[in-house]
């Protein structure tokens, strides 16, 4: 299967703790280079939330709709994500894991286990 | 804050719009010469006596903007490439205006083209930016739909609005457009038609959204003096403001730089907003234009959804008066071309050369703009207020 997409985690500023999404190599508040990638799974709040019912990539549309959200992480950057599991609400807590989809391995996010 | 200065005894002249349909395979300089061609033709002027050249556009690769002063033939004392999407029409018009009153160049010539062959859309979108490459377009693929489908759902959630609301603006830019001889889509829908639309990306759906087409839009930008003594109908700049990132720490920012400017542009345009007859909107989605209205105070923030979609007489006023050509919801997204499409639109009323849809009390007209999509936000914004020139 062609998997095109590849995964790009938050990283998060060693001398100044800013969050940055997507990862560039530098920090976005301090400008410091000393970035690492921050450790999955994560926690974060469903920020907004959507359902694509098309795509541009011939490849994704067997697949639609993708439900997908952008969910605001710790630290405060805020990324996008697959909706890993059904009923996610707005405002709710969800883990952001690292999972395979059928166009690429990205982040997700997914019900905390109780 | 220090307001600008002013923009006494600029004339911005001679509206172009050009649309070529849906799909060519005609490279942009082609549509660039085209433009050109028509600036010259409707001006009377000789292509030598243009020494200034703003030039905006996504699809000029290889070559980088510069090029287009060989391949047209010019030799120029001031240039600038000001590619910056839906801001691309206001910005153009300040720097140029700045160039004129500083003597840098004497006629400017600002000209905004994208072709679109049939995967233009995708492969601009694919690698607009690293941030959107790396955090959006994985995500399904949608493009700039995705994230203005979860600026939407912000706004309605926050503000208790339904899509019916966003409707009645996509509807009223479409009536706008019947008469309009650019329009790529003029025949008008209603508010049933819209809520049965195919949806996209919830809660857009395809009339939320623009096509992506091939065009060119410009103008001339040169002293009062110049206009007049070419007898060329022309508009005054009362006021511009622009603003680039404004709320940097935000996510998903649900505002822009227009509130930080609004205080400045009406005080040095002298006006105010009863005196605007005319509002141009960079209208990529509706929320969009909602933001845009709400922020430079024509209604309270939160409340323009609402009340666009109410049927008192000053509002159907106010969306009659709207993005007049019909918007690019109608004449359809001409890449950086789009981002001109409201102040020529302006410049036509104005000037009286809107012939179909002329807004005969059109005196005075703000344009707005709201461009490129970088990640979860477009950066630029800017706003004009424009006056006829016998004002």
């Amino acid at each position: 299967m062609h998997k095109n997409f590849s995964l790009h985690l938050p990283q998060v500023c060693a001398d100044c703790a800013g969050v940055t999404y997507p990862p560039q190599g530098f920090c976005h508040k301090c400008l410091s280079e000393g970035c690492t990638p921050m450790a999955l799974p994560m926690e974060g709040v469903i920020f907004a939330k959507s359902v694509l019912h098309y795509s541009l990539e011939e490849q994704i549309k067997p697949y639609l709709p993708v439900k997908f959200a952008s969910v605001k992480i710790e630290g405060g950057a805020v990324i996008f994500a697959i909706e890993g599991d059904d009923g996610l609400e707005l405002g709710q807590i969800v883990l952001i894991t690292e999972q395979d989809h059928e166009f690429g391995t990205l982040l997700t996010a997914v019900k905390e286990k109780i | 804050m220090k307001g600008n200065n002013s923009y006494q005894e600029i004339a911005v002249t001679v509206p172009i719009s050009l649309a070529f349909g849906r799909f060519i395979d005609e490279e942009s300089p082609v549509l660039f010469a085209r433009a050109l061609r028509a600036l010259l033709d409707k001006a009377g002027l000789k292509k030598e006596e243009i020494d200034g050249l703003a030039v905006s556009s996504f699809s000029l690769s290889p070559d980088p903007a510069i090029a287009l002063s060989r391949s047209l033939g010019m030799s120029l004392r001031w240039f600038q490439d000001i590619s910056l999407g839906g801001a691309s029409g206001g910005v153009s018009l300040n720097r140029a205006a700045r160039a004129i009153q500083a003597g840098d160049a004497s006629i400017v010539a600002c000209i905004a083209a994208d072709t679109n062959p049939k995967t233009g859309f995708k492969d601009l979108v694919a690698n607009f930016s690293r941030a959107s490459r790396d955090g959006v377009y994985p995500y399904g693929a949608g493009g700039p739909t995705s994230v203005f489908a979860l600026l939407t759902q912000q706004y309605m959630e926050k503000y208790d609005v339904g899509r019916e609301h966003f409707g009645a603006l996509c509807v009223a830019q479409r009536q706008n457009a019947k008469n309009v001889s650019h329009a790529v889509f003029r025949d008008p829908y209603s508010i049933e038609d819209y809520l049965n639309a195919r949806m996209l990306a919830d809660p857009l759906c395809l009339l939320d959204c623009v096509m992506p087409v091939a065009g060119a839009e410009a103008f001339l930008v040169m002293s009062e003096d110049r206009a007049k003594a070419l007898k060329l109908p022309f508009a005054r700049v009362l006021g511009a403001i622009e603003h680039h990132n404004a709320y940097a720490e935000d996510h998903q920012p649900l505002r822009g730089g227009w509130r930080h400017g609004v205080d400045q542009l009406f005080e040095q345009a002298g006006i105010g907003h009863d005196d605007i007859d005319l509002i141009q909107t960079y209208d990529d989605y509706p929320v969009i234009s909602v933001l845009q209205m709400e922020e430079l105070g024509f209604f309270p923030v939160g409340e323009g959804a609402r009340l666009l979609c109410s049927n008192t007489p000053d509002v159907q006023k106010r969306l009659y008066n709207h993005n007049t050509s019909g918007g690019q919801l109608s004449c359809g997204q001409a890449g950086a071309a789009g981002g001109f499409l409201g102040l020529v639109e302006a410049i036509r009323q104005l000037t009286g050369q809107a012939e179909g849809w002329q807004r005969d009390a059109a005196r005075h007209a703000l344009v707005s703009g709201y461009g490129m999509v970088i990640y979860d936000r477009c950066l630029a914004t800017c706003a004009t207020i424009m006056a006829a020139g016998d004002e």
